[in-house]
């Protein structure tokens, strides 16, 4: 353990953690407050297929605050926004990967008798 | 090693040097926290992977059979739904608020924030539970006592319930394991096992918080604004 004693603190090695102020976080909760009405609202309007690419989008800001702000990412170390990133990637790969096998079969009729 | 024999004796028992809550292996505890968030984030990565197949096969199916999930849909409460979105929202800000108190030092503050947590995560259960008892006594508790009566076809509206209830079970479990976790830091805050070094549990226990109210985000509007809403 004396060998740790030995390295002492080095400048600009201690970071410390990021200590938001409580008006950030009132203005974050008012925006997905906001966000979350906007959702509901915009679901009454008749925007065909937009509407679903919509919901989800005002769905991805409100995660993206919560991720950044809440989850104090924007102010995370290099390693931990990796292990964010690599979170999100792997959920595309499954999602994206699954559909165009989705959208590239030809889906035959079962065969007689089934 | 200046460890001596008697103490060498003990195992690992020993602080020489650094504080209790600090591990043998690390440098200082601004390493220590960040390897502890890391180990979080990674485990909410494995959580994302478990969500993301309910969001995969819940895609596909609404693509089939979209009009049955409209129909599915439609017949949730809305307002219950936004209650609850509400309700989650503003749960993620009190936790919030109780990771800053424990950055802060203020240990009344953490208590006061954590137990408006807890209350918040119940509201959120006392509503589940009342839409779930509505929908047992409404006879849709696909594989259990479904029986569709009104337009649609009923086999493919029992899909759509089917994703409901595992995707909004298996979101409940976790909340319902967060209310345990939050009891367990309460308890731990009351024996002052935290300091403003110290405070990883509260602090990753609100990223695990954040991550379910994420998922909740994602799930009112893809089941209960399907197809628009009928005001």
């Amino acid at each position: 353990m004396s060998e740790h004693a030995e390295h002492g603190p080095q400048a600009g090695d201690h970071h410390g953690p990021h200590i938001a102020t409580s008006a950030n976080y009132l203005t974050i909760f008012a925006a997905l407050l906001f966000l979350t009405a906007v959702t509901v609202w915009v679901a009454t309007v008749d925007l065909g297929v937009l509407n679903t690419l919509v919901a989800m989008a005002i769905a991805s800001v409100k995660a993206i605050l919560v991720i950044l702000y809440f989850m104090h990412l924007k102010f995370s170390p290099g390693q931990t926004k990796l292990a964010a990133a690599a979170a999100i990637f792997w959920l595309l790969i499954l999602l994206i990967i699954t559909f165009f096998d989705y959208i590239g079969r030809t889906w035959q009729d079962n065969p007689p008798g089934w | 090693m200046s460890v001596s024999t008697e103490a060498a004796a003990h195992g690992h028992d020993v602080h020489e040097g650094h504080p209790e809550y600090m591990r043998h292996q690390f440098d200082d505890m601004d390493q220590q926290n960040d390897a502890a968030s890391l180990g979080m984030w990674l485990f909410l990565l494995t959580e994302v992977m478990f969500f993301g197949g309910f969001f995969l096969g819940y895609s596909i199916y609404r693509s089939e059979y979209y009009d049955s999930f409209v129909i599915g849909s439609q017949n949730l409460d809305v307002f219950l739904g936004g209650l609850n979105t509400v309700a989650l929202i503003t749960s993620s800000v009190t936790m919030a608020f109780a990771v800053r108190a424990a950055q802060l030092g203020k240990k009344n503050h953490i208590i006061a924030f954590l137990v408006l947590t807890l209350v918040l995560g119940l509201v959120f259960m006392v509503n589940k539970y009342i839409e779930y008892s509505h929908k047992l006594h409404d006879g849709l508790i696909p594989g259990y006592n479904f029986l569709w009566t009104g337009a649609g076809d009923g086999q493919t509206i029992q899909l759509f319930y089917g994703f409901y209830f595992c995707m909004t079970g298996t979101h409940g479990l976790h909340v319902l394991i967060g209310l345990v976790l939050i009891v367990w830091l309460l308890i731990r805050v009351c024996q002052n096992k935290f300091t403003t070094e110290y405070y990883a549990p509260i602090e990753n226990f609100g990223l695990y918080w954040h991550f379910v109210d994420l998922v909740w985000i994602f799930l009112f509007p893809l089941l209960y604004l399907i197809g628009g809403l009928v005001v």
